[in-house]
């Protein structure tokens, strides 16, 4: 039972982290809350289908083309939509708020509209590993390792290019990094590429799991959650967050009650929110 | 010469009376008059939006849920025997007082605030869906008697109608007296900017307890008057859905504008005819991208439109006779 919650906790954190990650990246280098990121769940999971199961394209190209996919939209709303109104307005104003939220509706409805209401199934994959007397699927230990390598992956380009040192330097000071000659509109395409890319990952991990389908967009508002609990603006927050919330979330469901977890998930946002809003890493 | 004072009063009064009665006679079409009746009960739900979300700067998405509060409300108050007038303020007052239970989150600011709402919204959704003894769950709440004026039934679109247009009067000449007045600055004060508001001595977390009372409180009146139309109560219609279809109402007919709020509704409930009609399954795909369309272009929303249109034809003003300033002796 433990085991369970564990593993099935661990996995579905290891999406909410990669989602999360996104969130704080967008937030820490515009301040600005994309309820789009979530719905990059979706992107990637379905892209992630038809390339996999309807293509039949191997296992491997169909998820980077999944993270194509996500990295490509997240880049078209962040020029198209995102951009000019930040030439004309805070980030935090209503007309900024009501985009993101626009997007997120256009995206799951969008998707609702090209890939139909029903739920995808991605094939099975991998076998059950005995470890004693528990049975844990193998594709648990998938969600981990390309969750691992999805990080690693990001650390890199964060820590040892130099779009990451631009990207880094730009969130830090965006005046005085424009100052010295890093293009503002460059890093912002870069950084949303690259949240949009994590959360199509997780789309695809979340959609061998369990299904792919144009409503995942809800795990993702709970990754905002994530986000959150774990320091909005902080990448190790963000993964530890995911970890926590998804651990939390699985022991509540099989603990308490399977159809109120969402609500005490929420309610747990809005403590969170109340009494320390900076998280548990600073942002 | 327009007419001053009480005469004033009175013959705006009179023209609501008329506008209230005769519009039956000039919308005759019963399709027309339900979609009329439909946009003008939203109207008042989406003016009470307008003054949380335009006026104090609080982005909600829980309006449909307080409108259903009001709702079942006033339908199970009407059905247990007490008359609908009676029930009608006690349905807005239990609105209002549900809007209470946002005091908690109310410090929080914008996106959060709005996450909030919408969390809250949920849980009242999922109260409605499973408080079955009282609310009868998904089954929802029918045989809805149907408001008694002396010998007169509302119970027709038409009378509908008129009931509408004199409680979108009320609440507009109250709501107009609050924008207007010193607590309507301080509502534009705290949605401009909350830390110079509290630096200049407004209760912010008071004022905005206030707008939400009020904007909750004319939420349940109309969904107390939708109920008694519609004949059925159900948590359907209070859902998250909804209350995104208000906040895009405000958006759409310009956020910040108490003409706006109507603007938006006859706009939205007409446009939704439409998608009805052609589109229905891509409502909310639709409703997606018009917030989009808005947020991007018209960002006032048609009220600005309309102002800026307006704006065009005033006369610039002329050079100025300035009479040279001459050393005073």
């Amino acid at each position: 039972m433990l085991v369970d919650v564990l593993t099935t906790g661990i996995s579905i954190g290891c999406v909410y982290g990669l989602v999360a990650i996104g969130y704080s990246l967008i937030f820490r280098a515009q301040g600005l809350i994309n309820f789009a990121q979530g719905e990059m769940l979706t992107v990637g999971a379905l892209t992630g289908y038809t390339a996999i199961v309807t293509l039949h394209i191997p296992y491997f190209f169909g998820v980077l083309l999944a993270i194509l996919a996500g990295g490509i939209v997240a880049v078209g709303i962040e020029t198209l939509v995102y951009a000019p109104i930040r030439r004309k307005e805070a980030v935090t104003s209503p007309r900024s708020v009501f985009a993101t939220i626009a997007m997120m509706i256009i995206l799951a409805n969008g998707s609702k509209a090209i890939w139909g209401s029903d739920a995808l199934c991605y094939p099975e994959r991998g076998s059950i590993i005995q470890f004693g007397d528990a049975g844990i699927a193998s594709y648990y230990f998938l969600v981990l390792g390309v969750t691992a390598v999805a990080v690693i992956f990001l650390m890199i380009i964060l820590f040892k290019t130099k779009m990451g040192l631009a990207m880094r330097a730009f969130a830090a000071d965006a005046v005085t990094a424009s100052l010295i000659g890093i293009m503002g509109k460059l890093v912002s395409k870069m950084t949303a590429f690259l949240a949009g890319g994590l959360g199509a990952v997780g789309g695809v991990l979340l959609a061998q799991i369990y299904f792919a389908s144009f409503e995942l967009g809800g795990f993702g508002l709970k990754a905002f959650a994530a986000a959150v609990l774990g320091g909005l603006g902080s990448v190790p927050g963000a993964i530890i967050g995911g970890l926590i919330l998804g651990v939390f979330e699985t022991a509540v469901s099989v603990t308490i009650s399977a159809a109120y977890k969402d609500a005490i998930v929420f309610a747990m946002l809005i403590a969170v929110l109340l009494f320390k809003p900076t998280g548990i890493f600073k942002g | 010469m327009m007419p001053r004072g009480k005469a004033r009063k009175l013959l705006e009064f009179l023209a609501v009376v008329v506008i209230a009665l005769g519009t039956r006679y000039v919308i005759t079409d019963r399709y027309i008059q339900g979609i009329v009746v439909n946009a003008l009960l939203l109207s008042v739900a989406v003016l009470g939006l307008q003054l949380i979300m335009g006026y104090a700067g609080q982005i909600s998405f829980a309006q449909a849920g307080f409108m259903g509060m009001g709702a079942y409300a006033s339908v199970l108050l009407t059905k247990s025997g007490l008359s609908f007038w009676l029930a009608l303020p006690v349905a807005g007052l239990a609105a209002g007082l549900g809007g209470f239970l946002m005091s908690p989150i109310i410090r929080l600011k914008g996106v959060y605030f709005a996450m909030a709402s919408l969390a809250f919204s949920i849980a009242i959704y999922v109260v409605f869906v499973n408080w079955g003894p009282v609310t009868n769950g998904t089954k929802g709440i029918i045989d809805i008697p149907y408001p008694k004026l002396g010998p007169v039934i509302i119970d027709s679109a038409t009378s509908f109608m008129t009931l509408a247009i004199f409680t979108l009067w009320i609440e507009w000449k109250c709501f107009r007296n609050i924008t207007e007045s010193g607590f309507g600055r301080t509502l534009r004060a705290v949605r401009d900017n909350e830390t110079a508001a509290t630096a200049a001595g407004i209760q912010v977390n008071a004022a905005k307890m206030k707008v939400i009372f009020v904007g909750c409180f004319v939420a349940g009146i109309a969904g107390a008057m939708m109920g008694h139309y519609k004949g059925i109560v159900s948590p359907e219609s209070y859902n998250f859905g909804e209350s995104i279809t208000l906040a895009l109402m405000v958006l759409v007919g310009g956020l910040g504008s108490l003409r706006g709020a109507v603007i938006g509704a006859f706009f939205v409930t007409i446009g939704s005819e439409y998608i009805g009609a052609y589109a229905a399954q891509h409502r909310m795909l639709i409703y997606g991208i018009m917030m989009l369309l808005f947020m991007l272009f018209l960002p006032d929303g048609i009220d600005g439109l309309v102002r800026m249109v307006v704006g065009c034809f005033r006369r610039p003003a002329g050079p100025r006779q300035v009479a040279p300033t001459g050393v005073s002796r």
